[in-house]
């Protein structure tokens, strides 16, 4: 969200924790993104927008190496987080997802119970010693996706008997399980009505406190309310980016100009 | 509204769309019920049949599931019968002495030949095997039951009939009223015919049974499910989560797609030069035809398992693999446990097919007769397919109907086998 | 009605707002009657101050005119609180033209520093002052607690202040007959008491406005109005 305690807000960046350099994705012979720069900050949100097909999910999945499953992806450039280059040989791109989460469009919780949704992360990463670790960091979770409270007394339930905004805030949990220090998120309110939307997004505010999270958004309004910076893609290039109030009250681009105001997308 | 322009009165304004649907309307529906006409017709066509053959099948098989049975005091005489040498006991001769009881005229040797001839050749092992379980009945008088002898159970059975002229008839009209007498005397019944799949096979009808045709059949469908299960499951995982996607992998599935129409009896042909020529596999034993077996289901259980792997949504790898799970553990933990349910009723499908399978097992020899069941895979063993193979090219004519019978045991299995499966499928399946 | 949005941050954007007016409107109210004591006292010094602390109004009335199109912007606000952000762009605008003419009074107390007090005028003054700046406390209390009735009340207060001024200006025309060399300041002091009136009708803006915010209606009767100026 716009913080209007207006001695936070600033529009200088402190800390980048994401910082991609040139970066170019073909899928087989299309050239889905152009040679991309941004610096993604730390604890902010960082809201992609664009109309269908502009490359912004894209751009998203790179930063997870995501690409890598899907066949005939090319990605070429840079992407350092914290300094490291992502797509180095040496990085392991399942270590690589521990630290970097992603939530998707659709909840999609695993067919088992909430407890053991939750705790597959950790578990597969061995980050719990005992079954009592294990609790804690599942209760973290729940507590951190503002779910706890209805979820406690029935850990054991399959997570599908969940709402869907319900179903989401579970999804949401089980990325932060692993204790990432960026939080993707792909329209995530998408398939959701619009109170779930709302505490979805409050809880996004809520969690850029401890992370970095980046958002991609078909609704402007959504990049509007919840985010700190905008990135406004358009045929795979990056048009602008700036701060949000910025780019919704003044945009440099003429480009961004007419598709915030629904000229053109 | 006459609207006359310059050029003359307009034509007619053209019917409203409704009317102009209304006008084709009856022709549509008659196309439809005409559509409808012919599909209950093809329906009803494959149903008639199916009951054409059930019908035939239980026409002639009904009577084998009864079987004439004779029930005798025997005195078990301690001078026919020596305890310490038991099986070499005469007990034919005790047999012939309790059922000369009734017979007080016959004298001549043909005679009372022909009167121990009522009973079945089998009864005396009965007999034997009964004192020899409890020998202190030496000496004493058991009531045994026993089955006829085959052609008094055809005349039992009706199926030999009494109004035909002797000369065409298997039995004189001696021996009619011989067993006429017994009749009379209230010894004769008709019980179930337990035997049919508690006794191996036999050269007599009224001594033939199943069991060891059911034994060979577990056997070969055993080593099947251990063979073709794990190989099959493993081989779609790896097509469908892991193979590359190049000409070699496209070549690999057109070739398993392929395997699957290949005719059955080619894998028999394959399981006699390989496994029992080459390999010095054992002839007739239920490892070659389970083996072969599995040649013949492992397309389908490949097939089935890569149509349930497909069928589970993406979104759930995608959510393991955003977790940082590696290929292996999102299949493993995730995509395989979910297609469970698609891969059970693909290997139970497959299964009660092979349980058909008849020209493969042929051709390596599980046709042999056997007496006694096997006790492991290696020794020799038929299948309830090949049994009535057997059967039906006996020359006695009790064994007409247990062939019948034997189909119908079959069929049994086989519904049991896909209802189980449609079953399963119904309760575990996944509304995603 | 639930009083919090859902998403906090809105609440906070929309109270930040809020502070911004109440500041704004804490200033004037203070430049108000600090520029009436300056007046009667002929304060030079506090005179200048007051002339001086407009500066920060306008600052103020430029910011929330940008919170407020941020606002609009990045919520797309409806209903009430599209209402408040509205009422808050007129209300600022009415706050700075009160400011304004506080300093004209301010700017005025030079002149007349020289000339000789009016007591009559001086303590009319001071209490036509003191009951303008009392009724923009009210009007702002009234916008804080959403309270219609409170408004109300100063709309009808405004008959009080016009009224005021009519004796004020009957006094003045007094003391310009009985000495007409005291013209120049009597003139001062008129448009003294004039800017007072205008302040009064501009606060009984501010009050027709959270009237509407809180009601969704303009007020319905016509403002009463007694600044006639009839000759007697």
């Amino acid at each position: 969200m716009n913080d209007m305690r207006l001695f936070e807000r600033s529009t200088a960046m402190d800390d980048v924790k994401i910082a991609a350099r040139k970066v170019n994705v073909h899928y087989g012979a299309a050239h889905a993104l152009r040679d991309v720069d941004v610096d993604i900050g730390d604890r902010t949100v960082t809201a992609f927008i664009g109309p269908s097909g502009c490359g912004k999910s894209t751009f998203l999945r790179c930063l997870n190496r995501m690409n890598d499953t899907i066949a005939g992806a090319r990605v070429s450039g840079e992407i350092r987080i914290d300094g490291d280059d992502i797509y180095d040989a040496r990085v392991d791109p399942v270590q690589l997802r521990a630290k970097v989460g992603m939530v998707f469009q659709k909840p999609n919780p695993f067919p088992k119970s909430i407890y053991d949704n939750v705790s597959y992360g950790p578990r597969i990463h061995g980050l719990a010693r005992n079954k009592a670790d294990m609790d804690a960091i599942v209760e973290k979770s729940l507590r951190r996706a503002a779910l706890w409270e209805e979820a406690k007394d029935r850990l054991h339930q399959p997570g599908t008997g969940l709402s869907g905004g319900q179903q989401q805030r579970l999804c949401i949990a089980r990325a932060v399980a692993t204790e990432p220090e960026v939080l993707l998120m792909d329209e995530p309110c998408s398939a959701l009505d619009p109170i779930a939307t709302a505490q979805v997004e409050e809880l996004i505010d809520e969690l850029r406190r401890a992370f970095s999270v980046v958002i991609v958004t078909h609704s402007m309004q959504q990049a509007a309310r919840v985010s700190q910076r905008t990135a406004f893609f358009h045929l795979g290039h990056l048009v602008e980016y700036g701060e949000t109030g910025q780019i919704f009250t003044n945009p440099k681009d003429p480009r961004t100009e007419s598709y915030i105001s629904g000229r053109i997308g | 509204m006459a609207d006359i322009s310059a050029d003359g009165p307009r034509p007619a304004p053209r019917a409203p769309t409704i009317d102009q649907v209304r006008a084709g309307l009856q022709a549509r529906n008659r196309k439809q019920t005409r559509l409808k006409a012919y599909g209950l017709l093809a329906i009803g066509f494959a149903f008639s049949m199916l009951a054409l053959v059930l019908l035939s099948l239980v026409v002639t098989g009904w009577r084998a599931f009864t079987q004439t049975h004779v029930t005798l005091d025997v005195l078990v005489d301690p001078a026919v019968i020596d305890p310490a040498e038991l099986p070499r006991g005469n007990f034919d001769e005790l047999l012939e002495a309790s059922l000369l009881a009734y017979f007080p005229n016959a004298t001549e040797r043909a005679e009372r030949r022909a009167i121990t001839g009522i009973l079945s050749d089998g009864a005396q092992f009965i007999l034997r095997d009964r004192v020899a379980g409890d020998p202190g009945l030496v000496g004493q008088t058991v009531r045994l039951r026993v089955p006829v002898a085959d052609t008094y159970d055809q005349l039992a059975k009706g199926l030999i009939a009494r109004d035909t002229p002797e000369e065409n008839r298997r039995l004189d009209d001696e021996e009619v009223a011989r067993f006429d007498v017994l009749e009379e005397a209230g010894l004769v019944t008709q019980p179930l015919n337990w035997g049919l799949l508690v006794n191996t096979d036999s050269r007599f009808p009224e001594l033939a049974g199943l069991r060891g045709a059911l034994v060979g059949t577990f056997w070969v469908l055993l080593i099947c499910f251990v063979v073709a299960v794990p190989v099959g499951v493993a081989a779609a995982i790896y097509l469908e989560e892991f193979a590359p996607r190049n000409r070699f992998t496209d070549l690999v599935e057109v070739n398993i797609n392929n395997l699957a129409a290949v005719p059955s009896v080619v894998f028999g042909l394959l399981a006699l030069a390989v496994f029992i020529g080459w390999f010095g596999m054992p002839r007739s034993a239920p490892i070659v035809g389970g083996l072969a077996l599995a040649l013949i289901t492992l397309p389908t259980i490949i097939i089935a398992t890569r149509a349930a792997l497909k069928a589970v949504p993406s979104s759930i790898r995608d959510a393991a693999l955003g977790l940082g799970a590696s290929r292996q553990q999102a299949v493993f933990h995730h995509t395989l446990p979910l297609a469970m349910p698609g891969i059970m009723t693909g290997t139970i499908i497959g299964l009660a097919n092979a349980l058909g399978e008849t020209a493969p097992l042929l051709l390596i020899g599980m046709n042999a007769f056997i007496t006694s069941a096997a006790a492991s895979p290696f020794e020799s063993a038929t299948t309830l397919p090949t049994q009535i193979f057997i059967w039906a090219d006996s020359p006695e004519r009790g064994f007409v109907s247990r062939t019948s019978a034997a189909i119908l045991v079959l069929l049994v299995f086989l519904v049991a086998m896909n209802g189980l499966a449609i079953w399963l499928r119904r309760r575990f399946e996944r509304r995603w | 009605m639930n009083e919090q949005h859902i998403r906090s941050a809105y609440d906070r954007d929309l109270e930040a707002i809020q502070a911004l007016i109440l500041k704004m409107g804490g200033l004037v109210e203070d430049a108000i009657g600090q520029g009436a004591d300056a007046l009667v006292a002929r304060d030079l010094e506090a005179a200048e101050r007051v002339r001086r602390g407009d500066k920060a109004v306008d600052a103020l009335e430029e910011q929330v005119n940008d919170e407020v199109a941020r606002t609009i912007a990045l919520r797309a606000p409806v209903s009430l609180d599209l209402r408040i952000l509205l009422s808050v762009l007129r209300l600022s605008a009415s706050l700075e033209r009160i400011g304004d003419y506080a300093k004209n009074i301010a700017k005025r107390t030079t002149v007349l520093a020289e000339a000789r007090p009016a007591p009559g005028a001086d303590q009319s003054l001071r209490r036509m002052a003191r009951e303008v700046g009392g009724m923009l406390k009210d009007t702002l209390d009234a916008f804080v607690r959403r309270d219609a009735g409170l408004a109300r009340d100063v709309i009808a207060r405004d008959e009080g202040v016009d009224a005021m001024y009519n004796a004020l200006f009957r006094e003045l025309l007094t003391f310009t007959m009985e000495d007409p060399r005291t013209i120049t300041p009597t003139m001062h002091l008129h448009f003294v008491a004039k800017n007072l009136e205008r302040m009064g009708d501009l606060v009984t803006n501010m009050a027709e406005q959270v009237v509407y915010l809180v009601t969704g209606q303009r007020p319905a009767e016509d403002r009463p109005k007694a600044d006639y100026i009839g000759a007697e």
